[in-house]
């Protein structure tokens, strides 16, 4: 089975810092990761290709810098990486990424499974996954925390069906989804690899492919600043209000702050 | 003249510290106390890699540069001082003297098991109950030759990992009439019979890591256990420990970062006369020096691993690398307890348990007064 991954870069949220006065968070010179989103759906490739066999290939959209950050997708089990590194695909809202990716993926051609994380880690927006598959002409299912590959009848044969268990927080559905589809996957469907020494060692060995708009096809009409839609008008931390409530006397204060807390409903009458 | 490290080298850093955190910090302190070995952190560390760091490709292992393995080992000491003993331990006394000086067929036999961890470490057994660094005078344990078997009898003393190890490089006395060329190095499985090993050493740090005497008595193993040339004991022994340095100063300097990395945060929350203890300057200077003093060492470290990856000679570097970072981490945790106050003296912080696991450092694989010797010996000589 081969199948696609989509992996946003993103930079290292833990590294944030907010400045107090403007509550703008501070993100220049930060490191570039994957979030944990993406590497669980390229552990789950890498997976399905175990026991299935077939192509895992990660493909990246980003900066320069993801020549670099790409590594660790081949060296988690990634057969092959596509990057794309183009100045016009810089500032693209959902919509233009979605574009980039969706001709990439037509681009490859062969595939029987794509797969990315539901929301990316920085924006959480959640639109790439339906947004690729529109223009792809694809099924596809969001919120998946479980995937089974649906045995064919013939061993032999390429599997044509999956079973996803998708989360709808107080149940799960469970779907059967013809394939090729896209899958946008959350970090409980399995805790990602930590790569193997050897691995990282090997992993730019392994076959990287760098793509320009050209490759793809697509013009600065359709992706980037100029054909971005959506505004961002505010990143500012939220304001926090804290009550500073200070019992002095200790008896008085448990009963106090037990009283707030069945309040707030985090502890049970 | 580049100090960057490469992409693989920072993936690798990224990939053993967050290793590290879900695995081995989590049990630091719970293990130091109980002076227990990490047993499932270890299973998991061979499919990584950690466990085959001085064991080539070929034989299952990840055969990487010096630089990589003190950048691993730098991680683990950051998160608990014991299990990374353990670890630089197996790799580079216990397996090194196997990929270096072993024969195709008992590198094919040890190496593979040895870089999973499967059936247990790999330690190696130098000092005696009477000898420490003077090993061509000292060394009092013997070996024979009885048809096609060595006979091995004596006694061994503060040998790490030997209570967890599935075979243990040792250093006999092949010919009685004593001189640099009578000792060499001799592999015994520690399920040999006569082979006693002691319960671990009661130790006032690096509890997590165990470290046991050995009673050999009349240990018989099959002649080609011999590693290496015979009589070349003592110079493979030497080699070894040039190696086993870098990785001492590594561990040193995890030691040293975890506790200043520490002693800042506490630094910035903890409030004396109206403002945080950061805003003293007292502070700041101890904060200031120990973060200078761990650069430097870690250059040191990292070139003494980048000469020994060119194959230069490396000896002189990697004992003032080891003086350097040892000395420096023992100062380092020092003054972290001190700007800790009462609570870095408690067990409730980690940094008692750093300053206690850094003791060790100055002393296991050379004192820091042999390391002096070493260096000026080959600046005098």
């Amino acid at each position: 089975m081969n199948i696609i991954v989509c992996m946003k870069q993103v930079i290292d949220l833990e590294q944030i810092r907010i400045k107090p006065n403007t509550r703008e968070p501070v993100i220049e010179g930060l490191p570039l990761l994957f979030g944990d989103f993406e590497k669980c759906a390229l552990e789950e490739a890498i997976r399905i290709k175990e026991v299935h066999g077939g192509k895992v290939t990660a493909l990246a959209v980003g900066s320069p810098k993801l020549r670099d950050t790409i590594k660790e997708a081949l060296a988690m089990g990634a057969d092959e990486a596509i990057i794309l590194i183009d100045p016009i695909f810089q500032d693209s809202d959902a919509m233009g990424s979605a574009r980039v990716l969706a001709r990439t993926i037509e681009k490859v051609g062969e595939y029987d499974l794509i797969l990315l994380g539901d929301s990316s880690a920085d924006e959480y927006s959640g639109e790439i996954p339906p947004r690729i598959a529109e223009l792809l002409n694809l099924p596809q299912v969001g919120f998946v925390r479980e995937i089974e590959v649906v045995a064919d009848n013939d061993q032999m044969s390429e599997p044509k069906k999956i079973r996803v268990a998708r989360d709808m927080e107080d149940s799960l559905e469970v779907i059967e989804v013809d394939l090729p589809a896209v899958i946008g996957v959350t970090s409980e469907l399995n805790t990602p690899r930590l790569a193997p020494l050897s691995a990282i060692l090997k992993a730019s060995r392994k076959p990287m492919h760098e793509w320009r708009s050209d490759d793809i096809g697509v013009t600065a009409e359709e992706v980037g600043a100029r054909a971005s839609v959506v505004e961002m008008l505010s990143n500012l931390a939220p304001i926090q209000d804290r009550k500073g409530i200070i019992y002095q006397d200790v008896e008085e204060g448990v009963i106090e702050v037990i009283k707030a807390l069945q309040q707030e409903g985090v502890l049970t009458q | 003249m580049n100090f960057q490290l490469t992409e693989e080298q920072q993936m690798w850093r990224k990939t053993v510290h967050d290793f590290s955190e879900q695995e081995v910090k989590p049990r630091a302190a719970e293990l130091d106390a109980s002076a227990e070995f990490n047993a499932e952190a270890f299973q998991r560390m061979g499919p990584l890699g950690l466990l085959g760091m001085d064991i080539p490709e070929e034989y299952g292992g990840a055969g990487v540069d010096s630089l990589c393995s003190a950048i691993a080992l730098e991680e683990l000491g950051m998160a608990c001082g014991g299990t990374a003993l353990s670890v630089v331990a197996h790799n580079g006394l216990g397996c090194a003297p196997i990929s270096l000086f072993g024969s195709e067929k008992q590198k094919r036999n040890w190496l593979p098991k040895l870089a999973l961890g499967t059936d247990g470490l790999a330690a190696l057994a130098l000092t005696e109950p009477g000898t420490g660094s003077d090993l061509v005078g000292g060394v009092k344990t013997r070996a024979e030759l009885e048809g096609d078997e060595w006979v091995i009898n004596g006694s061994k003393a503060w040998i790490t990992n030997a209570g967890v190890a599935s075979l243990i490089v040792t250093l006999c006395r092949t010919d009685p009439s004593g001189g640099s060329r009578s000792l060499s190095q001799i592999v015994v499985p520690t399920k040999t019979q006569g082979l006693h090993i002691h319960p671990a050493e009661k130790k006032m740090g690096m509890r997590a890591s165990p470290t046991n005497a050995l009673t050999y008595e009349n240990v018989r193993v099959p002649k080609d256990y011999l590693l290496g040339k015979m009589g070349r004991g003592l110079h493979q022994t030497l080699e070894i420990l040039d190696g086993g340095r870098i990785g001492i100063g590594s561990i040193s300097i995890g030691l040293a970062q975890a506790a200043i990395n520490g002693a800042i945060g506490y630094a910035k929350e903890r409030e004396t006369f109206g403002v945080p203890l950061a805003q003293h300057q007292a502070i700041q200077w101890m904060i200031a020096d120990a973060i200078t003093q761990i650069e430097a060492a870690r250059l040191l470290i990292y070139r003494a691993a980048w000469l020994k990856d060119c194959g230069n000679s490396f000896s002189k570097e990697s004992a003032m690398a080891k003086l350097l970072a040892t000395e420096m981490a023992e100062q380092v945790c020092r003054n972290a307890i001190q700007i800790h106050g009462a609570y870095g003296y408690s067990s409730e912080y980690p940094i008692e348990r750093m300053y206690r696991d850094a003791r060790l450092m100055t002393i296991g694989e050379g004192t820091s007064e042999i390391q002096r010797m070493v260096i000026a010996k080959r600046v005098l000589s």
